[in-house]
């Protein structure tokens, strides 16, 4: 079973003069990805200057934050941007089964992800740590929300890429979706990996 | 076949990443106001980013300029972050 | 002569995002946005100091407001080219459509009454001014609506010359997920939530104004594939599709 797909399966040192360069999905995604991280990134530096205006407090509330969920968060999303990249071989490599086990596998963390965010929600709201009680809260809370509504979509998108996995064949415009789709899925990922270290341990 | 598929570079990339983060957690957990041990953690951020840009989602091997803009932008990112710690 | 009046409709909305501008920030100097956490004797303040400006800013407005349509109006035509008649998708950025303009005239109308009396009493002006914030600035449903509508109609395009690149479709995701922090506005009265802040005022406001500008190209371009199409179907003496 031949993919469409030109992408040499695993960077190809095969050939002389080094792999073909290859744009992972297509063009237009990274229009959005590159797109969303700029903005995030606008993001990152207000809440830079918010901590700016108030180091103590920030650094104070981050204490009362809860850092093994936030640790455990930043290893499963890692686990499953990895079950994802692995996926992406296994169709190009035919690998039904395999790439369907792996999309589980990350489906599976995304919804631990949100399991333990709703956990760490509910504790801080119930211990009195609301968005309006101060700068640090109201920017931990919004932040993270942004970047749950990502991860809710990213749900989705791993959901489609599911469907795909399914398929015996894909035409390259499917797989240049299945690509993008992973690389939503890794956005979320490093997007996380910016929060983790400026929410729980910058502060 | 799982198994034969996780022995990749991307798993090697996963486990470095693990590492990061632990090492990052250990350094950043308790280190008061003010201090550079944060610019370490911020670059350690980004080196996780570049990671992830570079190997999951395979820029490595992707056009030049694709390329260049992600590392452009993981080092602004750190460059503006660590400044606005420092010197805000 | 099709051609030319859609392209100057495109060209048109472009110029009126130039005229919000002037007439909201320039003319009235409502932006950059008072802050909601103000005190009514503070915000009838702001409204008696600078009566005539936000008057006559937004009296144009409440007159202009109408010159986004055409541009809108081409957008559901296209819209309505890729979904092959007038269906669903194409409807639903028709009638959305309607609600766009109001989504300035609306606002501007409270905020005219806010600063008609300037001698009134502060608790009632500041009630019509936060109706023009909220109205302003939090009506964010209809347009991302239309542009996920969008988005996808770009994806599905599976004829041979799609009217749109499939990176627009990219495109109007990206403005979709940034403009939706505007519904917040109204939980929060400082911070980058509240209808001054970063994320619900400034970031929406500046990707609404590449978007308006990116989309009246990419629109021109769409008409240009539209007229091909209609040149090709003439020569080949094929009906035209009703409209």
């Amino acid at each position: 079973m031949i993919q469409a797909s030109v992408r040499p399966v695993d960077g190809d040192r095969s050939r002389a003069t080094g792999p073909i360069p290859y744009v992972p999905g297509e063009p237009g995604v990274w229009v959005f990805l590159f797109g969303d991280m700029v903005v995030f990134g606008v993001f990152f530096a207000t809440f830079m200057y918010q901590r700016a205006q108030a180091p103590e407090l920030f650094d104070a509330s981050r204490h009362t934050l809860s850092i093994g969920i936030g640790l455990t968060n930043t290893l499963v999303l890692l686990t499953s941007s990895l079950f994802v990249v692995t996926a992406v071989r296994a169709i190009r490599l035919s690998q039904r089964g395999a790439a369907q086990l792996m999309l589980a596998g990350a489906l599976v963390c995304a919804l631990i992800f949100v399991g333990l965010k709703a956990v760490e929600y509910t504790t801080k709201v119930a211990a009195g740590h609301v968005p309006t009680q101060n700068n640090f809260y109201l920017y931990f809370f919004i932040l993270t929300g942004l970047h749950l509504f990502h991860v809710l979509i990213g749900v989705g998108v791993l959901v489609l890429l599911l469907t795909q996995a399914r398929r015996s064949t894909l035409s390259a415009t499917r797989m240049a979706v299945v690509e993008g789709g992973a690389c939503f899925w890794h956005l979320v990922d490093l997007l996380w990996i910016m929060l983790f270290a400026l929410l729980y341990l910058v502060s | 076949m799982t198994f034969s598929l996780l022995r990749a570079r991307s798993t090697l990339v996963w486990l470095v990443l693990v590492v990061v983060t632990l090492v990052s957690w250990a350094l950043g957990a308790d280190h008061g106001v003010g201090s550079t041990v944060a610019v370490v953690v911020l670059g350690l951020a980004v080196v996780k980013v570049r990671f992830v840009g570079l190997d999951f989602m395979e820029l490595r091997t992707a056009p030049l300029m694709l390329r260049a803009l992600f590392e452009a932008y993981c080092f602004t990112l750190w460059m503006v972050l660590a400044g606005m710690y420092l010197w805000l | 002569m099709h051609v030319s009046i859609e392209k100057a409709s495109a060209w048109l909305g472009v110029a009126m995002l130039g005229g919000f501008l002037v007439m909201f920030w320039f003319i009235a100097g409502l932006v950059p946005p008072m802050s909601p956490a103000l005190t009514a004797d503070q915000t009838a303040r702001i409204y008696s100091d600078h009566d005539l400006r936000i008057r006559i800013g937004l009296a144009l407005m409440i007159l202009f407001a109408w010159l986004f349509v055409p541009f809108l109006a081409l957008l559901s035509r296209q819209v309505r080219r890729i979904e092959g008649y007038w269906g669903v998708m194409s409807l639903t950025q028709v009638m959305l459509s309607v609600t766009f303009p109001f989504g300035f005239s609306l606002c501007a109308l409270f905020g005219v009454a806010a600063a008609y009396r300037p001698e009134r009493n502060p608790d009632v002006t500041q009630a019509l001014s936060d109706m023009f914030w909220f109205i302003f600035v939090g009506l964010v449903g209809p347009l991302i609506t239309q542009v996920v509508i969008l988005a996808f109609c770009v994806f599905i395009d599976r004829r041979q010359v799609p009217s749109f690149p499939r990176w627009f479709g990219y495109f109007n995701i990206w403005y979709a997920v940034l403009g939706v922090p505007g519904c917040a506005i109204y939980l929060f009265k400082t911070g980058p939530l509240a209808w001054n802040g970063m994320f619900a005022f400034w970031i929406p406001l500046t990707v609404f104004c590449i978007w308006m500008i990116v989309t009246a190209i990419m629109l021109t371009k769409a008409v240009d594939v539209e007229a091909a199409e209609r040149q090709a179907r003439a020569a080949n003496r094929e009906w035209e599709p009703a409209a």
